[in-house]
């Protein structure tokens, strides 16, 4: 504490952790760069504006875990979630209803969703995992029945694809949309007294409740926003994808978790955060999509996955321990 | 045979936690360890039991001497070195077989299967080895909080080789119990000595060691201060070598705050309450007036605090603030009541959150301005309020968890004072907590109580509630028998009465 050294020792290393993980990405995307089988496709403008178009969807479903996950709750139905957003939505922009009214149904069936896990939790008791595990597979059975397993492709309104494939100044949109859908999220989280209580619904609900904090309630909206920004992605997955497939989501559950884990390995060492999300997600991005180019089998993504969802996972738990030390 | 630690030196990155410590064990003697929080009590025994790795020294036992930094727990263990730990682990709904069991398995019978007939035999042997008052079958959340001790102390010490010799360690073994349930401790632990058992015995209350510890060993910023002989173990000696302050400058430096007790409009007013062990409460509380409930472990004293809190409902009686029941509105508590709870890791603390964002928990929308959260200002607060209340920590943004317990009490306390409460509910606010760090923590309740607010304090340390109210309401199974003020107001007469004696007014 008296001693100046250590407590600038103590930020550097502090600022070291917090940076790791995105110099990584830079290492990573270096090595692809410099590597013969990828050196032809990897450092092009094209390939840039495929994997980073290609993340905007996790980026917000990575938000829609995040918010639960802050308050310790999981929820599973996130992947679910979105792929009824985005057939509810495209169905609606099929059927020539305005552009404003299709996206808006997309976001609002995710928020009720957001609501009907949120009820079961904190009203019935069910535990979150039981709960959003049970409500997504009846997602999954619902959207079966209105699509017979068929994609949405017809009719879809060009206004909305192009958002999917345009680039502003080389960057697409749907990546400009998923941050200025991170920023809000961050100024929820880190500016306003909602985002701090939050945080301390995951740090101590017992403590929370005996300091005033409405727990119940936290409870409920943390699933109602982490729903509205499932329905979200799922809405942009139908600009991304030009198409609404009725199992789209459950691609994205997995790396979703592994992202929001591994956040809090980034830039907030110790906490699940906002742009730690992005980190993570680049990084996974980086390595993907390298290997992708490199020719590696489909399979390997799953590989990458899996280990960042669990090493994620151990390294939070690492982080926080250290920090108690 | 005899137990010495010399030269032990533990360090934490720049942070010194034992320079050079000796101390030496002898048979037959109970050893007092004290200090103050932060001193390298709880890191000494680390050190003794192998949990922390020393970074040099020697440890002996008889003729067997080791470097220190090659203990592990198996080799301290082989030594005959226990320890129980503060929060005794005992399991409250497992029996006491069972419970004994957890230390080092079960006997095993035909196929692996658990002998529970030799089980049971084991702890009734063990029962009576300890002269421990319980069976084998009961379940350990029914046994007296003196008895789930000895069971403890028992499981811990029960796979000796031999009876006599080894170390047994004990840490804050009294925390939880009442003065009575002191007493039998140390009959306890007086009954070990005298087979021979080293015992280091580590309390923060002084006031039990005069008579009971044959010597006592003072920490203080990692280093032994002195050591004293049992005729030298004096409370007023013990506090001034871990304070490095004479108690008297403590002391005076205290009560030339405590507000005049006349004359004052009664705000919190309690009426015959009734709920789980309170069988008829009735006290009230006047503006600026700090009132403490004394009584036994049991007698209703944390129930009471819940009542007022709101937590827990009265079946009948009532709890009103100026005329207006205390209720909970859409499930959260009363604006106007704070409450320090008795269990800060559990009910108070966000370990892993920063300091800040705990002080400022309750009152987070302060700083909240033109929709944004102002970090600045926040952080600006936040530092008056560590320098006001003299909290130690790295900075402002340091995690919780990395504060030690006075400080983190302290900043409980202050956070419940950041939001302006009218009546302040405090649950042993300063146990577990080192000297100076108590007397920090009742100055600022002290001043806060002089700007009107009503604080209602439930302790077992009856020498902190003579320190710090202008009254005490004495509670005897759930019944407030008598109040107590003024002259009358001692830590001998609410010991007494907290018994159900009848104390004669002079």
């Amino acid at each position: 504490m008296a001693d100046p050294r250590a407590h600038s020792r103590g930020k550097l290393s502090a600022s070291l952790e917090a940076y790791t993980l995105l110099f990584l990405a830079a290492l990573v995307a270096i090595l692809f760069a410099k590597l013969p089988a990828t050196a032809d496709v990897f450092p092009t403008a094209a390939n840039f504006q495929a994997i980073a178009g290609g993340q905007a969807v996790l980026i917000v479903a990575t938000l829609a875990v995040l918010i639960p996950l802050i308050c310790d709750e999981f929820d599973l139905s996130v992947g679910a979630n979105l792929g009824l957003a985005s057939v509810v939505s495209a169905s609606f922009m099929a059927a020539g209803l305005p552009l404003v009214v299709a996206v808006g149904a997309g976001l609002l069936s995710g928020a009720l969703i957001g609501v009907v896990n949120g009820l079961l939790v904190t009203r019935v008791g069910v535990n979150a995992v039981i709960v959003t595990l049970g409500v997504s597979v009846i997602i999954h059975g619902v959207v079966q029945y209105r699509t017979g397993g068929k994609s949405i492709t017809e009719g879809l309104p060009a206004s909305w694809l192009n958002v999917g494939s345009e680039s502003i100044f080389g960057i697409p949109v749907i990546l400009l949309i998923a941050l200025v859908i991170a920023g809000l999220v961050y100024y929820l989280l880190t500016y306003t007294p909602y985002g701090r209580q939050l945080y301390m619904m995951g740090a101590n609900r017992q403590a929370a409740k005996l300091v005033g904090l409405r727990a119940n309630w936290l409870l409920f909206t943390c699933f109602v926003v982490g729903g509205l920004l499932a329905g979200a992605a799922g809405v942009l997955q139908v600009a991304r994808a030009g198409a609404a497939a009725p199992s789209v989501g459950e691609s994205f559950t997995l790396p979703a978790f592994a992202a929001a884990f591994l956040s809090a390995a980034a830039i907030k060492p110790g906490r699940y955060n906002v742009w730690g999300c992005v980190v993570a997600i680049t990084f996974l991005a980086v390595i993907n999509g390298g290997l992708n180019i490199a020719g590696a089998s489909v399979y390997i993504a799953d590989f990458v996955n899996g280990t960042a969802l669990i090493s994620g996972v151990a390294l939070a738990v690492y982080l926080r321990r250290r920090r108690g030390a | 045979m005899t137990f010495r630690a010399e030269g032990i030196t533990k360090r934490f990155g720049p942070t010194v936690a034992l320079d050079g410590v000796d101390i030496e064990l002898r048979p037959g003697e109970i050893h007092a360890l004290c200090g103050g929080n932060g001193s390298g009590k709880s890191t000494l025994i680390k050190t003794i039991t192998g949990v922390e790795i020393a970074d040099s020294g020697t440890f002996s036992i008889g003729e067997i001497a080791s470097a220190a930094p090659d203990v592990t727990p198996a080799r301290s263990h082989e030594w005959g070195i226990r320890c129980l730990h503060q929060q005794g682990s005992t399991f409250g709904s497992l029996t006491v077989t069972e419970n004994f069991a957890a230390g080092v398995g079960f006997p095993r019978g035909f196929g692996g299967r658990i002998d529970w007939r030799a089980a049971r035999k084991h702890s009734r042997e063990l029962l009576e080895e300890f002269e421990i008052d319980a069976s084998p079958d009961q379940l350990l959340e029914e046994l007296r909080p003196v008895t789930r001790q000895m069971v403890a102390i028992a499981r811990v010490l029960q796979d000796r080789s031999d009876s006599a010799g080894g170390v047994l360690i004990l840490d804050e073994p009294t925390a939880s119990l009442s003065a009575a349930d002191v007493d039998r401790l140390h009959e306890a632990v007086v009954r070990f000595a005298e087979t021979g058992t080293m015992v280091m015995y580590v309390t923060h209350r002084l006031g039990d060691l005069p008579g009971f510890a044959s010597r006592a060993t003072v920490l203080r910023d990692g280093r032994v201060v002195g050591e004293l002989g049992a005729s030298e173990i004096r409370h007023d000696r013990l506090v001034e070598m871990i304070v490095g302050v004479s108690e008297e400058e403590l002391l005076s430096a205290a009560s030339s705050h405590v507000v005049d007790a006349s004359a004052r409009d009664e705000r919190l007013v309690l009426k015959d309450v009734v709920g789980g062990p309170v069988k008829g409460a009735s006290l009230s509380v006047g503006a600026g007036e700090i009132v403490g409930v004394a009584g036994l472990v049991g007698a209703g004293r944390s129930s009471l605090l819940e009542m007022v809190f709101g937590t827990q409902e009265p079946q009948s009686g009532s709890v009103e603030l100026d005329g207006e029941p205390l209720t909970w509105r859409s499930g959260k508590p009363h604006d106007q009541v704070a409450l320090v709870p008795e269990n800060r890791v559990i009910d108070a603390a966000f370990l892993p959150l920063s300091l800040t964002e705990n002080i400022v928990a309750t009152t987070t929308g302060r700083c909240w301005r033109k929709g944004f959260l102002n970090h600045r200002a926040e952080r600006a607060e936040v530092r008056q309020i560590i320098a006001d209340s003299g909290i130690k920590a790295a900075s402002e943004e340091a995690p919780f968890q990395t504060l030690s317990g006075g400080n983190q009490q302290k900043a409980i306390v202050a956070r419940c004072l950041r939001g302006e409460p009218e009546v302040l509910l405090l649950d042993e606010p300063t146990q577990g907590v080192d000297f100076a760090a108590r007397a920090a923590i009742h100055e600022t309740i002290r001043t806060a109580a002089s700007e009107g607010l009503c604080v209602l304090v439930v302790s077992s340390d009856l020498e902190e509630l003579v320190l710090m109210c202008n009254k005490v309401v004495v509670l005897v199974d759930g019944v407030t028998t008598s109040t107590v003020s003024g002259p009358d107001l001692t830590p001998e007469n609410l010991e007494r009465l907290g018994f159900g004696e009848v104390v004669s007014s002079v």
